[in-house]
Order: structure tokens, then sequence, then C-alpha cells
């Protein structure tokens, strides 16, 4: 990374966190060491050994997400907080928008709807706009575009109304070939990368709502669409920025201490943003690699 | 033939795909919401020249084309086919021009090349990312036209068009990126 970025990177961080400051947020942090892995069916953590001489070695996991220990706050009755640091995945694409440690900012409002999320981000946007001046594919207004009508334009049929893999499979394949996925989570996400993503709208910033109810992991359901989530997405320039929702009470997985937990956050929502993908999109930087110190190589000249 | 895991298909892999061979022209991942990784391919059909578009979650199987690569010098075209030699047993190779029709303007005469054979079937022919080319024609530049990024067409002398800036003069070398066909830079030598 050039001085230039890194000078830009900093203040952005800077910047960031006066936000949330400023808006009465606490700031947190997490460990990046966790004896339990984090309950995400498609997110596969760093593992490591904690060797003690005096005693047998102990498996410990990487954090690939502060959600878990946030909500733990947030159950003893931490206000309104967030998170500004690094994640750890593995098993991720090596892509130019994807690395294995990433900063991450993760804010969490309480008595807030979803879309109560939505006004903090446009709040938080404007002020980068002030040192920043946001790219057309991250400056508002927002296009919303709900997702079960966004299958039935492009994908030729209503996914709410297909509830198993083979049901959807032979809906999907009216307008095309389908690829072979066993779960319908997969497929789902099949068809989204096929036939949706890329007709989306890459010149300006799109909000993506209705995801599937059994496919958002710790979001809560929209009492009048039970399909689909309290959950929206955005995508700048087709990169995908923020990933909100409206938490649920009843997580479908996770021990006995985080399900206890959840069930004390009451009306909670919270969102995470890719604070690297972020810098990407306002510098108009082609890759992820350019924005982070110290990137990890591996085949990444095939995007040069 | 082998096969790979689509997460590790790379640009320029070679894969086999309803029995025919396949060049990977982009590659791009995505790991929508809170799903799995899913590789989505731009890929030419080696066979008919086509360009489509294939979605694979990464986590499945390919077929990849065993492929024979040479590296080659070019001779001359003639009305039907391109003329190569190898470097290295100096054996000739007659490669029909139909399907390769755009990488006629990049075929110099003694400059090297690579050909992909699959099936003792060449499928592909490489050409260098970037290439030097003789300006033998350019327009003439406007008077007075001062703004930047104009550009005006000129010819190189294989015959390739390309639009380079108004102080490109006949004569003057040209750096050409050679998968997008635009002018890189001038070459002062």
């Amino acid at each position: 990374m050039d001085v230039t970025t890194a000078r830009k990177r900093a203040r952005l961080l800077d910047l960031v966190r006066q936000f949330f400051i400023e808006e009465g947020y606490l700031e947190t942090d997490v460990p990046a060491l966790s004896p339990d892995r984090i309950p995400e069916p498609n997110i596969v953590p760093f593992e490591t050994t904690w060797v003690r001489g005096w005693d047998s070695p102990r498996t410990y996991w990487l954090l690939p997400s502060p959600e878990r220990h946030l909500k733990h706050l947030l159950a003893e009755g931490y206000p309104n907080l967030f998170f500004l640091g690094k994640v750890y995945r593995n098993n991720e694409s090596f892509s130019p928008h994807h690395h294995p440690e990433f900063t991450m900012l993760e804010w969490y409002q309480r008595e807030a709807h979803d879309t109560d999320l939505l006004a903090t981000l446009e709040r938080l946007l404007e002020r980068i706009d002030t040192e920043f001046p946001l790219p057309p594919t991250l400056r508002p207004p927002f296009e919303f575009i709900d997702l079960p009508r966004a299958f039935q334009v492009w994908a030729g049929f209503d996914w709410t109304q297909t509830p198993v893999v083979e049901s959807m499979a032979r809906a999907a394949r009216q307008s095309g070939p389908v690829g072979k996925c066993s779960s319908w989570e997969d497929l789902w996400d099949w068809l989204f990368v096929d036939r949706i993503e890329p007709r989306l709208p890459k010149d300006r910033p799109v909000i993506l709502q209705g995801w599937p109810a059994r496919h958002s992991g710790q979001a809560a359901c929209d009492p009048e669409r039970p399909q689909t989530a309290r959950r929206w997405e955005l995508y700048a320039g087709g990169l995908e920025l923020v990933n909100a929702c409206r938490e649920t009470a009843e997580p479908p997985e996770g021990p006995e201490s985080y399900r206890q937990a959840c069930r004390k956050l009451g009306n909670i929502s919270g969102a995470a943003l890719g604070f690297d993908r972020l810098l990407m999109v306002l510098l108009e930087k082609p890759t992820i690699q350019e924005v982070i110190f110290f990137p990890l190589m591996g085949t990444l000249n095939n995007h040069e | 033939m082998s096969e790979i895991k689509a997460g590790s298909i790379e640009k320029g892999s070679f894969l086999l795909l309803k029995n025919a061979p396949h060049y990977v022209i982009e590659r791009e991942f995505y790991t929508p919401g809170k799903g799995t990784a899913i590789v989505r391919l731009k890929i030419k059909n080696l066979l008919t020249g086509q360009t489509l578009s294939e979605t694979i979650p990464t986590s499945q199987s390919v077929d990849t084309c065993e492929v024979e690569e040479k590296s080659v010098q070019f001779m001359y075209a003639d009305d039907h086919s391109y003329h190569f030699m190898d470097n290295v047993n100096y054996e000739q190779y007659e490669v029909p021009i139909e399907g390769f029709e755009e990488k006629r303007h990049y075929l110099k005469e003694g400059d090297s090349y690579s050909i992909v054979e699959w099936n003792n079937k060449v499928i592909n022919i490489n050409l260098p990312p970037k290439m030097v080319f003789n300006v033998v024609e350019a327009e003439e530049a406007v008077r007075g036209n001062t703004v930047q990024g104009v550009t005006k067409n000129a010819v190189t002398e294989t015959g390739l068009q390309i639009k380079v800036p108004i102080f490109i003069k006949v004569g003057e070398k040209v750096l050409v990126n050679t998968e997008t066909g635009e002018y890189v830079e001038r070459i002062n030598k």
C-alpha cells in the first residue's frame, strides 16, 4: 500500500470511529481467539492451538465475526455499541474482493428496526462525504430492490412459493440451465449469482431487501412476509458492502448461553460493514489488496 | 482428463465442459449474503468461438482439459491459414484462420507466440499481453484541439486499427494491449 492510501485509510478509520462516538455509541473490542466455533454454517474459522506445556493443548479459533461477543455485552445491558477491528475467515475465495483477514465495522442499535440502521448508514455516508467525496456507486439515493420480486422478473418464478429444492429447481429451469445444488439454500445462492446479481445496477448504490428467512443467519422473520427476513444488504458498484438486520431472539444454532443472551436482547438491530471494501469503493481501487497493509499473496497475478 | 474444484479455476484455465474445450476469460467469486462461495466464469468455447457465462459452486468438481502449449514463430498467412514454426524442433503448423480472425492483426512475421493444442487440434493462439507496433497511418491532429484525452484513428503495419492520442505520428512505435486492443504508450526509440 502506498503512503497516500495509508494516510487515507488511517483518516477513514478515525472518521468512522468519531462518527459513532458522536452518535453516542460505545466502542468495544473482542478477542481474536475464541474457545468455541461461531455458529455460521458457511464460514470456516481459522483453527489454532494454545500450547500449554503443563497440560494438554487446547484448540482455539480466530473470530470470524464479533457478533456473538457483542450480543453477550448487549444482553448484559450495554448501550448502543460498535466494533471496528480485524476478523478472520478461512476457506474464503482468493479474489480482488476477499482477504482472509479483514477489517470489519459492526454496530448494534437498541430499540431499533433494520430501517433505523439504514438511516444511520445514510448519516455515516454523509459524514464520510465531507472528506471522501462519495463516488456515484455509493452516493444516495439508494435503489431498493426486493428479492422475491427480482426473482419473479429475472428468474421467472417466486421462491417464496417453492419450499423444497426440487420445486425451486423445476421452476428455475424454465428460464435456463440450473446448477447442481443439493440444498435449497445453495440453489438459492446459485440462482442469485447466475440470474440476479448480473442484472443489478452497478452505477449506483442498491439496497437488496426480502432475503430468505431460512437463509439469513441471526435475522428476525418479517411478520408480514414470514418467508423473508428483516434484513437488507448494500451493494455498491456490484460489491457487497453492508449486511444489516433486525436480530432474532431465537437463533437457529449456538450454545445455550448464547441462546439465553439472545432472548434478553429485546428489540435490537445490527449491521456489519466491510471497512476495506468501503475504502476500495471510496478510492476507486480495483482490489482489496491495494488498501490493506501486507496483503497475503496467492495467485493474484491473474487479476492484474 | 483430471478434475479440479471450481474454486481453483483461474483466468486462463482450460476446462472441458459438455465435451468441448473452453478457455476461461474471466473469473469472479461471489459469496451472496450468508451463503456458500460461488464462482462465475466468462468462458470461450474453443471449438465454436462462442463466449458464454457459467456459474458453479466453488466446491463442485470440474473437468480440466489436457492441453499442450508450444512456443512457435509466426511465418505468414495465406487466404485460409496461419503458418507457424515450432521454436524447438522447427516443425511447421498450419492453423485455419476460421475462429481466430481477430488474431490476424496481432501476428507479426518472425515474432514468437504460443499455440495451444487439444486432441491434436490447435484451439488457441496466445498473444503476448502487450505488443509494439509501427504506426503506418494516422489521422492529422486537429489544430487547436488541446482537450486532454482526445484520440484519433491510426493503423499499424499489421493492419490493426487503434485509437491513439493526437500527438502520435506516422512512423512512431506504440505499445498496444492485445486483450483490449487499446493503446498503452508511445515507445521512444
